[in-house]
């Protein structure tokens, strides 16, 4: 199988308490040293993902697993060191982010669609298969600002998997939703990983990672600790210092 | 269902870091090759805006017909600009239209990003389409605020010639370059300094009064001679203004009046043709310096927002 992802010797740092003001730069400038901390989110890290795989990224907060995943969707640029992928990535847009609150649903899925590169007349053709799998049929012409939280997490989540990516990118949203969703999810997850395609799951719970990817990466203050069969991860996982750092919210 | 994917053909680099001078024609495909998008942030941008509001549409005229109706009170009445300037009103709405949509477009521009904050961190597109979504509603908004002209002409029974209205191209293309160049850049700088919005709201009003939407060319010079200073080097300075340049153009297109011999003491006496020529080509490379500024500040967009 061919290469999906390769992470090369990617590190992220970033500069927290920036400037963030003309006031605090004219100070900077003047001398005044404004006080910041440099905090290594992801140090050297360097990684292969084979097309097919779907891989767990575990860590505790600040490990910077997210960080990760976020370079990876392309929305956070890495510091130094170089990230390829091949193909359509697809984002699990958290809680609907992309979704506009005054447009009704069906707009938001054309629009959202989008964004991941469909074209309309794709999006028209899958849009029962989206319509279907996220359970909001009755409400589909009305915005989404009037949807529970729920439906919009499922729209969100149908158009992602509809839209047929070469790489799922997931962040932790599956802890949203009832447990029949949940099921439906890991059921389609399960799909698409049957039909060759590529999934990253971050989490930092065992039991969800187990029940779908074979394949564990341990990081533990951007560092990996651990990259191997999900069995036998959980030692690292656990091994995995707990002592808190600032986990920087990009 | 079980269908095996087929392999993408190659291998990306994610987020391709960008320098200041190379990668602009990769930027230029990758809007074309994203125009789907584009379109539907525009309609979004089109259809939200004034959505929940009775009159809908409405709104886009309201504003500057109000301006309008005041600025044609207080300076043409109560100051007597109407006295000399004919038609005055068309004379004012003919800069104002300009004005609007130059504003317009730089002011949301800057606010695209802080605005679409949560979709930028959370997924990865061409950044550049956001503004250009604004640009090309800012557009449409133009094209709606135009078409009022015709009540003016129609009331006053004096059309502009085709050959008056062929102003409307280059003064059209200068502004809508320079007030992209400039949005992009400030968009991107807004970003990581938010207080570009505050300063350029600021300047924006400056800006309105530095350029001849309310008084004409030749009051200018008027001035001038008050201030003892040297009408030559005045008229230098005012127009160094590409934004005056550009009301100039409007006015010619737009203001049938300006033809008459009332009006031609008013009018700008220099070469019009050539300054907008000349601007042409500036706003040109505005647009392309705004345009890298902003690929190359949008690597770290996501984390910023």
């Amino acid at each position: 199988m061919p290469v999906a992802i390769r992470f090369e010797d990617v590190s992220k740092s970033f500069r927290l308490s920036q400037t963030k003001n003309l006031k605090e730069m004219l100070l900077g400038v003047a001398g005044h040293r404004v006080r910041s901390v440099n905090v290594q989110a992801v140090q050297h890290l360097s990684l292969e993902v084979q097309q097919g795989e779907s891989v767990a990224l575990l860590g505790h907060n600040g490990s910077g697993k997210s960080t990760t995943l976020k370079m990876l969707a392309g929305t956070v640029a890495p510091s130094t060191g170089r990230i390829w992928a091949r193909g359509r990535i697809a984002p699990l847009l958290e809680l609907g982010a992309g979704f506009h609150p005054d447009l009704t649903g069906r707009e938001n899925v054309f629009l959202n669609s989008a964004i991941l590169g469909i074209s309309r007349q794709e999006v028209a053709r899958r849009l029962d298969g989206i319509v279907d799998f996220a359970e909001v049929e009755s409400f589909l012409d009305t915005p989404v600002k009037f949807y529970s939280s729920g439906m919009a997490v499922r729209l969100g989540f149908a158009i992602a998997v509809n839209v047929e990516p070469d790489i799922l990118l997931v962040d932790e949203v599956l802890a949203v939703g009832d447990e029949h969703f949940q099921g439906k999810c890991l059921k389609r997850m399960d799909q698409l990983k049957s039909e060759g395609r590529t999934t990253v799951l971050v989490t930092h719970s065992l039991d969800q990672a187990a029940s779908f990817c074979s394949r564990a990466v341990v990081l533990d203050h951007g560092q990996r600790t651990y990259d191997g069969p999900l069995e036998d991860a959980a030692d690292a996982y656990h091994a995995s210092s707990r002592s808190q750092t600032v986990e920087p919210s990009p | 269902m079980t269908t095996t994917a087929p392999v993408a053909d190659q291998l990306r680099l994610v987020n391709a870091p960008a320098t200041l001078w190379r990668g602009t024609g990769q930027d230029l495909r990758d809007v074309v090759a994203s125009r789907e998008l584009l379109r539907a942030f525009t309609s979004r941008e089109l259809r939200t805006r004034y959505k929940g509001a009775s009159l809908g549409w409405a709104w886009a005229l309201v504003r500057p017909l109000v301006m309008l109706l005041v600025y044609g009170l207080a300076v043409g009445v109560f100051l007597g600009a109407g006295r000399t300037t004919p038609q005055f009103m068309i004379f004012v709405y003919s800069g104002l239209l300009a004005w609007t949509l130059f504003s317009t477009i730089v002011m949301g521009s800057i606010n695209s990003l802080v605005a679409n904050g949560s979709l930028v961190s959370r997924a990865s597109f061409p950044r550049l389409l956001l503004p250009l979504s604004v640009v090309l509603a800012a557009l449409v908004d133009f094209a709606l605020q135009a078409s009022v002209l015709t009540v003016g002409y129609l009331i006053y029974t004096d059309w502009p010639s085709p050959s008056a209205l062929v102003w409307l191209v280059p003064s059209l293309l200068v502004l809508v370059l320079v007030a992209m160049g400039v949005g992009l850049a400030l968009a991107a700088v807004n970003v990581y300094v938010r207080d570009v919005g505050f300063l350029v709201d600021v300047v924006l009003q400056v800006g309105f009064w530095l350029t001849p939407i309310l008084y004409s060319y030749s009051q200018v010079l008027g001035g001038a001679e008050q201030l003892k200073l040297s009408a030559e080097t005045v008229s230098r300075i005012y127009m160094l203004n590409p934004m005056a340049n550009v009301v100039i153009g409007f006015q010619r297109a737009l203001w049938p009046a300006g033809d008459t011999p009332s009006a031609a003491a008013a009018a700008f006496p220099g070469r019009l043709d050539v300054r907008l020529a000349v601007l042409t080509v500036v706003a040109l490379i505005i647009a392309w310096l705004g345009m890298r500024i902003f690929v190359r500040l949008s690597a770290n967009f996501g984390q910023e927002l």
